[in-house]
């Protein structure tokens, strides 16, 4: 069984409300029906009301069962200003002008309690998802960079947690111990697992002297600062991470909670990332499961422009089980 | 709606970013003099909006990089808007 069936299944077992702003998209007024109808999530349109219907018809899909928040109609519209204006120290012009649009308006319904997970970015940029993510959402605790992060399926290996393979250019050390505690946070909620971090270099523990392996150095012991209980290690290679014979003989013997069997892999910047999760896909016949967002203080994630119906429904359960995670 | 549009852009430029307007001029740019990060380009966006009544989409407006480049664009704006009532 594929892995994102178990998130599907998972999903099923406590459906949450997740909201969908892009709601006049013919692919989101369908993944909104088919999670409804299916019982992954409730699905939750925001927008106009009536041009939800008349493209719904349109287009032939049965929304009945999704609920529609349209923000020029619904009672709690004057409370998202007020929560804006209080929150951002703005003017009522913006915060009104923000809630009457429905990403916005969608992502306060997250920060309010009023759904429990958000979805975007199929008609937004990502820039322009993630800024709203931020602004409104906002990020965990300690975390000041959001991030994201690939589940790779590996046949013959099992599954691991790639960070940051779509976000983040060049992090710097701090940036990067954000995204190690988020990529933490996110092997905990999404998988259950007991995250195992290894920060990823061309050097094992001082095997090479260069600042870019002293970056790595840098953002573990921050990563350490932050969640001092988090099983993390630094600077490991690829292999020593992964393979305990290799972690053995390099690290002679001192492997610690990490080497050898890490489970969440941060590399150093997005080239090494990037070029690691597409040669894993081709190499080793991986699947992919991502971009999710990572680091905002509530369940979001992102979508490609070109994604499809199916790869909408597997996001929607993914985010669905991090919302779940994250209540924990 | 009194004043000329870049008094109008001062105006909303120095409240989105917590300025007296006296700190904004036409040459202010803003992710140099500003550091505007990519949060306040949307809470710029809806206070362009409320105080010119034109909708503004985002990548339209990222190659203003000064106040005074925004203001010429929201002249452009606001022309084409009033040639498109009149027609």
């Amino acid at each position: 069984m594929a892995v994102i069936d178990d998130f599907i299944a998972l999903a099923k077992k406590s459906p949450k409300r997740i909201v969908l702003p892009e709601s006049l998209d013919e692919r989101i007024i369908e993944s909104a029906a088919t999670v409804t109808k299916e019982g992954i999530a409730q699905g939750i349109l925001v927008g106009s009301e009536t041009e939800i219907r008349k493209k719904a018809k349109e287009v032939g899909i049965d929304i009945s069962g999704v609920k529609i928040v349209d923000p020029s109609k619904s009672s709690k519209t004057q409370t998202y200003i007020r929560a804006y204006m209080k929150m951002r120290n703005k003017s009522e012009a913006i915060a009104r002008n923000l809630m009457n649009k429905p990403l916005y308006h969608a992502c306060m319904m997250v920060k309010q309690g009023d759904a429990d997970g958000i979805i975007g970015g199929c008609v937004h940029t990502s820039g322009e998802f993630i800024a709203a993510a931020h602004l409104i959402i906002g990020l965990q605790k300690g975390i000041e960079t959001p991030s994201s992060l690939f589940l790779m399926d590996i046949p013959n290996y099992g599954q691991l947690i790639f960070a940051d393979c779509a976000m983040n250019i060049q992090p710097t050390a701090e940036q990067l111990a954000d995204i190690a505690v988020a990529s933490a946070n996110s092997a905990k909620n999404l998988m259950g697992w007991e995250p195992k971090v290894a920060m990823l270099s061309f050097s094992t523990k001082g095997s090479a002297t260069h600042p870019d392996a002293d970056k790595v150095i840098k953002a573990t012991g921050l990563a350490k600062k932050k969640m001092p209980d988090l099983k993390i290690d630094g600077e490991l290679q690829g292999d020593s991470a992964l393979v305990k014979s290799t972690a053995e003989k390099k690290l002679k013997g001192n492997l610690g909670a990490v080497a050898g069997q890490a489970n969440v892999l941060v590399f150093p910047d997005l080239d090494a990332a990037n070029i690691a999760y597409k040669l894993t896909q081709t190499l080793a016949n991986a699947t992919a499961y991502g971009p999710i967002l990572q680091g905002f203080a509530k369940s979001a994630s992102d979508l490609s422009r070109g994604a499809k119906v199916k790869d909408m429904v597997g996001t929607i359960a993914m985010v669905s089980v991090i919302a779940k995670g994250m209540e924990k | 709606m009194e004043g000329s549009v870049e008094e109008r852009m001062k105006k909303v430029v120095a409240e989105v970013f917590g300025k007296d307007i006296t700190e904004i001029s036409s040459e202010t740019e803003f992710i140099q003099d500003l550091h505007a990060k990519s949060i306040d380009i949307v809470e710029l966006i809806a206070a362009v909006e409320e105080e010119f009544g034109i909708p503004v989409i985002q990548a339209q407006v990222m190659q203003n990089k000064s106040v005074g480049m925004a203001s010429d664009w929201m002249k452009g704006k606001l022309k084409q808007a009033k040639e498109q009532q009149g027609a």
